[in-house]
């Protein structure tokens, strides 16, 4: 009982950084149709751009956090505006777009390691008070982290399935042709979106390098999990996205807490290409 | 010279595995994202027969050899019938795994200990590096070879007819599933060989050879040069990796303090050629209708006129040693200047098995030597 307790909380309170960046994901898949590797900067920049307000310009960390969105948003739609709308509109296939966009995330990732170092960066905690809840400990960053993780999901998950915006997302999603069509325009659309996508990176980006620390390779180290838990979550649904990340943080507590994490790891990635297996050809 | 040696022979090994994932990805469609894993779990596989096990150097390659033969069977079975995008996720995360159970088993691979010394298969003093550098000539050789031949015979068409519409290859009576799986296998066990020989090459083996950067680095080449051409993979190595691993590191006037630049400035410079070849050129330098042969023919044009300049530079930097001897840091390879005319003989040797890769480089500068 107590073991189940354990993994849920520590898995959800895990995780929170990983559901925002599928969720973010899964926004620009569902879109685009392509597995957009650049996304992990998006990742790396957020928590550089905190770090930035929070280290250099010595804010609070709380108040850091709304430009620091802002900005990995902002270069969300920069590689949107500049890259990949280009490359779609001279028809470059979906496989190839990934590997633009794995070209652009080494552009950026080591365009960042050129200009600041590949040096760890550590921010400065807002100061910690301990929780006790149900047996299980938590510090206020984590609780609040957890807070702004769901009301963002919650908005998000509000915006596309309740709100007209939403409706045209889906529709550009199912069918752009007839979504443009019924005078919906494809451009305004995906710049939106692809800023809160990006915002949602930094968000994650921001969590994750002040629960541990920034360097230049975080991103990519999130990236490959995060794509695994947008792919299995059924990809396309933002709902799906929700619970499957959800359900992986809990599943790595789980593994994590009875054998090494990097086993958990292992365990993880096989069940990934497992399931991919099953579903066949429909995955995507 | 030794270092250049062994710079070229890593060369020749990613020459290899671009060949490889060309006949994967170029003919036949197969995103694999995960070379470095097979390539590693090749070398790896190695270490532990020569290491921990005492085998000989015959012995342990074909068991290596084996292991990657299975490994990649069972991924085949598992992804091949997934499309593009779920094939490539899958080949990621086996790489991934491997590079995991690499650190996890230290029983096994010594973990981040690190693994060694791993044997040369035969020892003869001084030539040892150089033998073995031959030897890789001649499994590299054989593999663009058997390209080439792969492209213009029935077995290259169906691959393409694959790779371009699996329904109507089906349809015709092909078993498109039984093809896939068993050219995945076979250019995988290539990948295979390639990092059981490159077990020597490294001499010790730790887990942080086991990145994703060679698998990109080996993409990068590949869609640079051109994957659909046959010479393509020659041609993007010796773009990518002959220019910043061999030119840059070993010629380059770098000072230390910027030498530590350098690897990241690389990886940020292939991913801007990766950018502006996929979105302004993107088949690739080498278009696929271009005949291999008149890409030979280009380079070696190239490689007389390379040679000629080569020769130039030497003489110029011979005279500027004799007058400016006892230079420090990276400049003090070029006051070695006897030693310079045999480097640059030895830079143009593999060219003359691919001499189009300098060819190419010459064309994009075609700036006449300065006199000195």
């Amino acid at each position: 009982m107590s073991f189940a307790v354990d993994s849920l909380f520590i898995g959800i309170l895990q995780a929170s950084p990983l559901i925002l960046a599928a969720i973010g994901f899964t926004l620009i898949y569902y879109l685009n149709g392509f597995i957009n590797f650049a996304y992990g900067e998006g990742i790396t920049f957020g928590a550089y751009f905190a770090s930035l307000f929070n280290v250099a310009f010595g804010l609070s960390f709380y108040i850091s956090i709304v430009p620091a969105a802002i900005l990995s948003g902002l270069l969300s739609v920069a590689t949107y505006l500049f890259v990949f709308r280009p490359a779609m509109q001279r028809g470059i296939k979906p496989s190839e777009l990934i590997i633009l966009s794995v070209g652009l995330s080494f552009v950026l990732r080591y365009g960042l390691i050129l200009l600041v170092g590949a040096e760890n960066v550590y921010m400065d905690e807002p100061p910690i008070e301990f929780f006790n809840l149900i047996g299980v400990g938590a510090t206020s960053l984590q609780l609040i982290a957890l807070i702004l993780v769901a009301a963002f999901a919650f908005n998000l998950y509000w915006i596309i399935y309740h709100t007209g915006f939403g409706e045209k997302v889906r529709g550009l999603a199912d069918n752009p042709e007839l979504a443009r069509v019924c005078g919906i325009n494809p451009h305004e659309v995906s710049v939106k979106v692809w800023f809160v996508a990006g915002a949602a990176a930094g968000l994650a980006g921001i969590f994750q390098g002040v629960f541990a620390l920034v360097n230049p390779l975080m991103g990519w180290n999130l990236i490959l999990i995060t794509v695994m838990v947008s792919i299995i979550g059924g990809v396309g649904s933002v709902r799906g996205a929700l619970i499957a990340a959800v359900v992986a943080g809990v599943l790595t507590a789980a593994i994590t807490l009875l054998t090494k994490p990097l086993y958990a790891e292992v365990a993880l990635l096989a069940a990934f290409i497992l399931i991919l297996w099953r579903r066949g050809a429909r995955v995507v | 010279m030794a270092y250049l040696v062994f710079s070229l022979s890593l060369l020749l090994i990613y020459v290899g595995l671009a060949l490889a994932l060309h006949i994967q990805f170029g003919l036949l469609g197969i995103p694999n994202f995960g070379v470095v894993g097979f390539w590693g779990l090749g070398m790896y596989a190695m270490g532990v027969f020569q290491v921990q096990l005492d085998l000989s150097f015959v012995d342990a390659i074909v068991l290596s050899v084996a292991c990657v033969a299975a490994a990649s069977w069972v991924i085949g079975r598992l992804v091949l019938r997934l499309d593009a995008q779920g094939i490539l996720c899958a080949t990621i995360a086996f790489s991934a795994i491997v590079a995991l159970l690499i650190v996890t088993e230290k029983w096994m691979t010594m973990g981040v200990v690190g693994l060694g010394t791993i044997k040369y298969p035969v020892r003869i003093g001084g030539a040892t590096e150089y033998l073995y550098f031959f030897f890789l000539i001649a499994v590299v050789a054989a593999l663009q070879l058997f390209t080439l031949r792969l492209h213009k015979s029935t077995t290259g068409r169906l691959l393409l007819a694959i790779r371009d519409n699996e329904e109507v290859a089906a349809s015709l009576g092909k078993d498109t599933y039984a093809v896939k799986t068993f050219w995945f296998v076979i250019t995988c066990i290539a990948m295979g060989l390639l990092g059981a020989l490159s077990a020597p090459l490294n001499q010790f083996l730790t887990p942080n050879m086991i990145v994703p950067s060679v698998t990109f680095a080996v993409w990068i080449a590949l869609v640079l040069g051109g994957k659909e051409h046959s010479l393509g993979a020659v041609v993007g190595v010796f773009i990518t990796f002959g220019i910043f691993d061999i030119l840059i590191e070993t010629y380059a006037p770098v000072t230390p303090e910027l030498a530590v630049y350098v690897p990241n400035f690389k990886l940020f410079v292939y991913g801007l050629l990766l950018v502006g070849v996929l979105m302004f050129k993107p088949v690739g330098l080498l278009d696929p209708g271009l005949p291999p042969e008149a890409v030979i023919g280009k380079g070696i044009e190239g490689v007389r006129t390379g040679v000629a300049l080569g020769r130039r530079l030497v003489a110029s930097s011979v005279s500027t040693a004799k007058t400016t001897s006892g230079t420090t840091g990276k400049t003090g390879s070029s006051s070695s200047g006897p030693d310079e005319s045999p480097a640059v003989t030895a830079t143009a040797e593999p060219g003359a098995s691919a001499p189009e890769a300098d060819g190419i480089s010459q064309a994009k500068d075609p700036t006449p030597e300065k006199p000195s």
